[in-house]
């Protein structure tokens, strides 16, 4: 108790110190949306990596590859190449320098200007604002479920102290308290995953030993999941079997697809002030997603060999099945009390840095772009970082009561459903937006409005683990999913995405590209 | 003194002796392995790797602005004081 004290009392103080440094040089109002666009390429790397990591990548996703093993290595292979790759050099080059062009200050504004409409950007704002709630909660929930297996403090109790916690900075710090407290949080986190990693690879016998032990346990694994297609963690899911579907196309492919559509890291790429800030971030961005989800993945499969060895169980029936819980439960029992401090300072890191940022995009989704456009016509307001505040306000209060109501392992499932939700909504018109000059207003409308529809449609009648949990299938047929298989185990952007971007296509050809002064604005520095 | 013993050799074997031990530990330690799982492994530090080639590569790229930019910090600047001014 003494080690966690200690260790949270100095990572408070330099936290409260950085958001006041941010407090203090926030002065205009794009400093207070945008960082004054002018973030050095380390401050980008750490801050776009820290947010989009979170404790769902380590407890949430860490607790997955628990139970189905190494094959999640894949997502740190797209969160690398499409995450960091493809998001700077094809998308954000053509961000940073559209969003300067058109003067946008948020990612739902950056399409609303583009294709000159106000719909286009309160919708955006609207999305953001109904689910991003659900992501924040999946966040809160991975570190309060730590909390409540180390020091017994009740879940509740745990998630209502960590959203005061990881509002107070935004209210009062903006972007750049967001993004200097986030440098502080990127590196805690990479110290403390890279001594987590070595220490499992030295628990498990060295890396030989651990892969020859994990692949042993294959007959260990319960006869359910077998008949589902597991082969073991050193194994992918037999091809086609619905396990084999769900890794990868809900775990796999919706994470690492749909982070291209994620606003609160899209419009990191209007921080800066060139694209050589960009093509420097690209190095330490990799370096950190490979050893911090790189390193969780692993280490999750790993805790199968440990658990085993000295209890004769596997992870997740160690952790009573309860996935958020295998990698807390794994630091707690074999680790000593300071590591686990400093694991759950970690955790608070990786929560209040990705948290602050969704709150963030949760206030200016309020302000910026569902006040200011859909309710006030396009008026600017003068009082854009009060009802950012308010905005914020609402976030923390749908995120806690979201949190308490979600059900066990959600963490994973939850962090899966935005990011597919945002993919098959954003992706097309952002995408097409950057580089089409023939994309119309009426296609990214229809786009994604077809998007967010046919997402929605498929979680609720056809994906099974949403319609099942969601039960309007049941009250309307009298079945918990309207697909046989494998329809039901297929992710909804898998379906969506690809409908969305035939409908931009097929609607911009029949319509009127927006004006040709702003199209010349749009694509003037590109 | 024989070539084997001069120490830019003995470094040389070490070193030699080094990378053909990882590649060793390595080969026995994929052979644990199914086929995608180790893809998915080389996959990852392929695409890391590529992008620290690609980012050092370019690291003193992309600093320059087309003509013109200027007079959208100008632009951009005076809506900010406008902001500032109507701020309560």
């Amino acid at each position: 108790m003494a080690y966690l004290i200690v260790f949270v009392l100095i990572y408070f103080l330099i936290t409260i110190y950085l958001s006041y440094l941010g407090y203090r040089r926030t002065v205009t109002v794009s400093d207070y949306l945008l960082a004054g666009r002018q973030v050095h390429p380390l401050v980008m790397a750490m801050g776009y990596v820290s947010t989009a990591i979170s404790t769902s990548a380590i407890i949430g996703f860490g607790g997955i590859s628990g139970v189905y093993g190494l094959s999640l290595l894949w997502l740190t292979f797209l969160n690398i190449f499409l995450g960091v790759w493809v998001a700077y050099v094809l998308f954000g080059k053509r961000t940073r320098k559209m969003g300067k062009a058109l003067d946008a200050h948020t990612f739902p504004e950056l399409l609303g200007r583009r294709y000159e409409s106000r719909f286009v950007q309160g919708f955006s704002g609207l999305v953001i604002l109904a689910f991003m709630p659900m992501y924040a909660a999946a966040v809160l929930i991975g570190v309060s479920r730590f909390v409540e297996v180390y020091l017994g403090i009740p879940f509740a109790t745990a998630l209502l102290g960590f959203s005061l916690i990881s509002a107070c900075y935004v209210l009062w710090g903006g972007l750049k308290g967001v993004f200097y407290t986030s440098v502080f949080q990127g590196a805690i986190m990479i110290v403390v995953m890279l001594i987590l990693g070595v220490s499992t690879y030295v628990l498990a016998g060295g890396p030989t030993e651990a892969f020859h032990s994990l692949s042993m346990l294959t007959p260990s694994v319960s006869a359910a999941l077998r008949a589902m297609g597991h082969q073991g963690f050193t194994s992918m899911p037999a091809f086609g079997s619905s396990i084999w579907w769900y890794v990868v196309t809900t775990m796999i492919m919706g994470v690492g697809i749909g982070v291209l559509g994620q606003p609160q890291l899209s419009v990191r790429f209007m921080t800066v002030k060139s694209d050589q800030e960009i093509y420097r971030s690209i190095p330490f961005a990799a370096f950190f997603y490979l050893s911090i989800t790189g390193l969780a993945f692993t280490v999750g499969a790993l805790t199968n060999v440990i658990f085993y060895s000295r209890t004769g169980k596997l992870a997740l029936d160690a952790a009573g099945g309860n996935i958020d819980k295998i990698i807390p439960l794994y630091i707690n029992h074999f680790y000593p009390p300071w590591f686990v401090a400093l694991f759950l300072v970690t955790l608070m890191a990786a929560a209040i840095s990705t948290n602050s940022a969704q709150f963030h995009s949760l206030g200016t989704a309020l302000s910026r772009d569902f006040f200011e456009q859909a309710l006030m016509k396009g008026r600017s307001v003068a009082e854009t970082t009060i009802v950012t505040r308010i905005g914020i306000v609402f976030g923390i209060f749908a995120t806690l009561i979201l949190g308490l109501v979600l059900p066990e392992s959600v963490v994973a499932v939850a962090t899966a459903f935005f990011f597919g939700l945002c993919g098959a909504t954003f992706i097309p018109p952002y995408l097409l937006g950057l580089y089409w000059r023939k994309a119309t207003r009426s296609a990214a409308k229809a786009s994604m409005l077809c998007g967010f529809v046919s997402s929605l449609t498929w979680m609720l009648f056809f994906h099974e683990q949403e319609s099942k949990a969601i039960g309007f299938c049941k009250v309307l047929v009298g079945q918990d999913t309207l697909a046989p298989l494998p329809w039901k185990m297929i992710d909804p952007q898998v379906v969506a995405l690809p409908l969305a971007f035939i409908v931009f296509v097929v609607v911009a050809l029949m319509t009127r590209p927006v004006s040709e002064e702003t199209l010349n604005k749009a694509f003037r520095h590109i | 003194m024989q070539d084997l013993e001069r120490p830019e050799f003995q470094v040389r074997r070490f070193l030699l002796d080094m990378t053909l031990g990882s590649m060793q530990s390595i080969s026995t330690m994929f052979q644990n392995l199914d086929v995608w799982v180790i893809a998915g492994f080389l996959l990852t530090l392929i695409s890391f790797l590529f992008c620290l080639v690609y980012g050092v590569m370019k690291w003193k790229k992309g600093f320059e602005e087309k003509h013109g930019d200027y007079k959208a910090e100008i632009q951009w600047e005076r809506e900010e004081i406008e902001l500032i001014e109507r701020l309560p």
